[in-house]
């Protein structure tokens, strides 16, 4: 498919216009021409999306506890997608096409649990889920789009989510470390440790891994309610656990003095940066050139995505009957709700996230907390 | 039924009907490859691969490769704001901390130059798919095509040694199953000087659009594919071997161009790197860049000093040692002892120093008339970051900024400024570096070189302060063995024709291939980095490793997509 396209007017992009000075004299209206934009497929198939169901639904003690179990199958072949392409085809090589099957498998398991004490009403439900991805099959030509080394290690079998990259040994602290190990261009104290996968003395691009991938283990919610008299009370909580996350994009800004942008503010992680008296730190020294090339991918932008929120928590209260009748009034509720009240993410071990709300990684700002005040009246 | 109802059902009929032939209707704005088959639509595919060679975007140009040729080569620094500034072209610069992992930019200038390419075939295949009768250019198309794609694997081949050789007759569903080794070395040469051997032989003496190459701008592009095949390499670029028989061609081939093309040296050398001579007496094939197009096709992104007429983004600094080289002792270069002493990188120096007056054409220092304008001096705000870089800036890229020829792309700026490919005194070195390598006609060496020193003597017009007197202590004079020189051997004529490159062509990005193609860049380059890191801390850490730097690694990225089938080069 091919489009005309005079000239792009933009300093950013490169520019893929046609039109050309032949003569050398300019002018406003040169020759121009066509360029391809990108290659047809006539083999394109519409994605299709097949699943299987199998679920229980179960209740005891006179409905006062139940739940259901879900398990599911959910299998999507041909899925769309444009890949890149090697340099050599050119431009506009780029096509649509039918790219992967991806395999879907996993469980769902919801338990409610209501009674009451007396004066007292309980109210607690509960859902917590797990999926496992796997990618079946992958046409010859893309599989190179998805993580993997490029020749043996790819993604078939693997989520899609999978990561692929170095394992980060923390720190050089001395010269005679760099000394002792493996040859790694651009290594000096101060400077992220690659380990040498392969043993073969050299850090290169033989020496990545699979990192992992980042669907969490699990993920659950939970809401609890409690009436007393007039009052009610609802907190509702959720969370992932076993969660990985790749951090790359915002974390060589933060912590990568040199993969900034030179002269302009930094955040403060930087002050906790490596120097000869400041060993105890994970964040390399401050440098203005990258010639480690702290910026690859690598165990350093993988941390810890688990967390648990209380979303939110709602206090109302409920005028009593007998009031209302004389104000000619149905139903009067008054509440106090908070949103985004709490966040408990990993901060300790060997992958603790770094950044504001693992759900919402690349932002610098954290969810905002809120609180609404609510009367409600009917009449 | 009520009226009402019917009508509504018979729009809703024609909605369908409308909606089954939209489908069949192709997308507007865009056609279809089918439709372009046709001699009026093939010219247009012809005009889009011009076009992308003229394509010069700031960090994946297609243009003249001054960082790749004249960074690397130690004649200026990269400059910009500092070393992060652009970081992986100081990797360039620096060899030292080079990997082929960490290389995007020189994937970018791979996959421009296979972009490039491909409008070249995608036309190529339209124009032999016509018969003379239909489309009378059919030929002559053909050569240009064929040109403008050994201009484009030149780049490759001088860059990366090693590409994947695609052409016209390739498949297209099998251009990422060619390896960068199908070819050897000399094979890869063989299918440029091939290319060029063709469009030297279909080509008209003149065009009438100077944009179009003509036969002498294929013998010219001849001849350079020649002499740098002639210096033919082992396995780890090492030059093992000078072919005579190519430096014979060569050697024919210019005197062919220097008798009949009808070109000759501009009186002055400043004509060749002002706007208003473009297209002139000494130009073979030059990139026709224009300001008329809205940022498309301008020269000179990056390279512009930093005062308010210019603005961004201050790169391509003269190194204190290429401004060295322009000394002169008794009219010729202090071979021996021009990088010790007084440095030539300062209006007082220029003052006291003999020198040649070429560096004034070439680069420009604080208090120093900018761009043959006596009242319009350079100052020291011009330079972004003279703390690591120094103060000095090129300028035979630039233009005026008073010059219809300058344009403003907020927040860049380019120039109009054509880019000459080839122009007549390279031609005339090539000549005298085939003949001396072959050891003939000495006095014709001798000659050449001597006409391009007498031009530079005679470049002084427009190198004066605004009270007339010059802006430097000229003397630039002919070699005269015996006198001001030694005798006329075959190494020191050799020494000298080297030299005069570096004089003529500094900043024009050709002295690193000259360096590899002589086979010398490791020493000169790190004689150049033991003296030179004294006057720049910054280049404390470079070293250039032989049998590996000559050339840059294959970028991994392009590897990987084709799972391991390119083979990397030589000490990567």
């Amino acid at each position: 498919m091919y489009s005309p396209l005079y000239d792009l007017n933009s300093v950013w992009d490169w520019n893929w216009g046609t039109a050309y000075d032949f003569t050398g004299e300019g002018g406003s209206n040169l020759p121009s021409g066509f360029r391809r934009t990108q290659r047809d497929n006539p083999n394109l198939r519409w994605e299709t999306t097949t699943q299987h169901n199998l679920g229980l639904d179960f209740a005891f003690f006179a409905g006062k506890f139940g739940g259901s179990l879900d398990y599911y199958l959910k299998k999507t072949t041909d899925i769309l997608m444009k890949p890149g392409t090697v340099a050599t085809l050119g431009e506009g090589a780029q096509m649509w096409l039918n790219g992967a099957d991806i395999d879907n498998k996993g469980i769902e398991l919801t338990l409610n649990y209501a009674d009451n004490f007396g004066n007292v009403g309980l109210n607690i439900s509960g859902v917590v889920s797990h999926n496992k991805q796997r990618i079946l099959k992958v046409p010859d030509e893309v599989i190179n789009n998805f993580a993997g080394n490029g020749t043996d290690e790819n993604i078939l079998g693997r989520s899609r989510s999978s990561m692929y990259g170095y394992i980060v040994d923390g720190l050089f602290q001395s010269q005679a470390e760099v000394d002792a190990h493996a040859t790694q261009v651009g290594a000096a104290p101060g400077r992220i440790r690659f380990r040498d996968i392969n043993e073969d003395g050299k850090i290169d691009q033989e020496d990545r891994a699979w990192l992992g991938n980042q669907d969490p283990a699990a993920e659950y919610g939970v809401n609890v309610g409690v009436t007393w008299k007039n009052f009610d009370l609802a907190v509702f909580f959720n969370g992932l656990v076993g969660k990985k996350l790749n951090v790359q994009g915002w974390k060589s800004w933060t912590d990568i003095y040199a993969l900034s942008t030179s002269g302009e503010n930094y955040g403060t992680r930087l002050l906790d940066a490596w120097t000869p008296t400041n060993t105890h730190t994970t964040i390399p020294a401050i440098s203005i050139n990258n010639y480690n090339d702290e910026g690859r991918f690598s165990t350093y932008y993988v941390e810890s995505g688990s967390d648990m929120k209380i979303r939110n928590v709602e206090l109302g209260y409920t005028l009593p009957g007998t009031l209302l009748d004389r104000m000619n009034m149905k139903r009067v509720r008054l509440d106090l709700r908070a949103d985004n009240v709490l966040l408990l993410k990993k901060t300790w071990g060997d992958n603790p996230y770094t950044g504001l709300d693992p759900e919402t990684p690349g932002s610098g700002y954290p969810l905002p907390f809120s609180m609404t005040f609510a009367l409600n009246v009917s009449f | 039924m009520k009226p009402l109802n019917l009508f509504s059902l018979g729009v809703i009929l024609m909605l369908f009907g409308a909606c089954e032939s939209m489908l069949d209707t192709k997308p507007q704005g865009v056609v279809s490859d089918e439709d372009l088959n046709e001699p009026e639509q093939v010219e247009k595919m012809i005009n889009a691969a011009y076009s992308f060679v003229g394509q010069n975007h700031f960090n994946k140009q297609m243009g003249m490769p001054y960082e790749e040729g004249s960074v690397r080569g130690g004649e200026a620094y990269k400059g910009g704001s500092g070393t992060n500034d652009n970081a992986e072209r100081n990797r360039w610069e620096t060899f030292t901390y080079m990997q082929p992992t960490n290389v995007g930019d020189l994937d970018n200038l791979w996959w421009v130059h296979y972009v490039a390419v491909g409008r070249v075939h995608d036309a190529l295949r339209r124009v032999k798919n016509l018969t003379a009768e239909q489309y009378p250019l059919r030929e002559q198309r053909i050569a240009e095509l064929r040109f403008l794609r050994g201009h484009i694997y030149m780049y490759m081949k001088q860059c990366f040694k090693f590409f994947p050789y695609i052409d016209e007759d390739t498949p297209q569903d099998m251009y990422d199953q060619v390896s960068n080794d199908a070819l050897s070395d000399q094979e890869l040469w063989g299918k440029l000087i091939e290319d060029f051997r063709f469009a030297a032989s279909v080509l008209p003496d003149a065009q009438a659009e100077v944009g179009r190459p003509t036969g002498f701008a294929a013998k010219a592009y001849l001849a350079k594919a020649l002499i740098f095949a002639a210096y033919e390499q082992d396995d780890n670029h090492n030059v093992i071997n000078i072919n005579r028989e190519k430096l014979t061609e060569v050697a024919a081939l210019c005197k062919d161009i220097i008798d009949h093309s009808g070109k000759r040296l501009a009186p002055d050398f400043a004509e060749n790197f002002l706007c208003e001579y473009e297209n002139g007496t000494e130009s073979i094939w030059a990139i026709q860049y224009t300001t008329d197009t809205q940022t498309g096709r301008l020269n000179s992104w990056l390279v512009s000093p930093v005062n308010s007429d210019y603005g961004c983004c201050g790169f391509l600094q003269p190194s204190v040692n290429m401004l060295n080289r322009y000394k002169t002792v008794n009219g010729v270069p202090d071979f021996e002892n021009f990088n010790t002493g007084i440095l030539l990188d300062n209006k007082d120096a220029f003052a006291a120093t003999p020198m040649d007056p070429r560096l004034m054409h070439t680069a420009a220092v604080p208090g120093m008339p900018w761009k043959y304008e006596p009242s319009y001096i350079m100052g020291e705000n011009w330079v972004r970051t003279p703390e690591v870089y120094g103060y000095s800036m090129s300028q035979k890229l630039l233009v005026s900024p008073t010059s219809d020829c300058f344009k403003k792309t907020n927040p860049f700026m380019g120039a109009g400024l054509n880019w000459d490919v080839l122009r007549l005194d390279e031609v005339m070195l090539w000549r005298a570096e085939a003949l001396i390598q072959l050891e003939q006609e000495m006095d014709e060496t001798l000659r050449l070189i001597n006409e391009i020193r007498e031009r530079a003597a005679n470049s002084t017009d427009r190198l004066k302060f605004a009270d007339g007197t010059p802006t430097g202590r000229f003397d630039v004079q002919p070699y005269r063995p015996g006198v001001n020189c030694p005798a006329w051997t075959k190494d020191f004529a050799m020494q000298a024709l080297r030299w005069e490159r570096h004089l003529e062509f500094a900043t024009e990005g050709k002295w690193f291939f000259d360096l590899v193609r002589w086979g010398i860049a490791a020493e000169q380059l790190n004689a150049y980095f033991a003296v030179e890191k004294t006057r720049r801390s910054y280049l404390r850490d470079a070293n250039f490793t032989k049998n590996r730097d000559e050339y840059f690694p294959i970028p991994e990225v392009q590897i990987s997509y084709v799972k391991g089938l390119y083979k990397q080069n030589a000490g990567w």
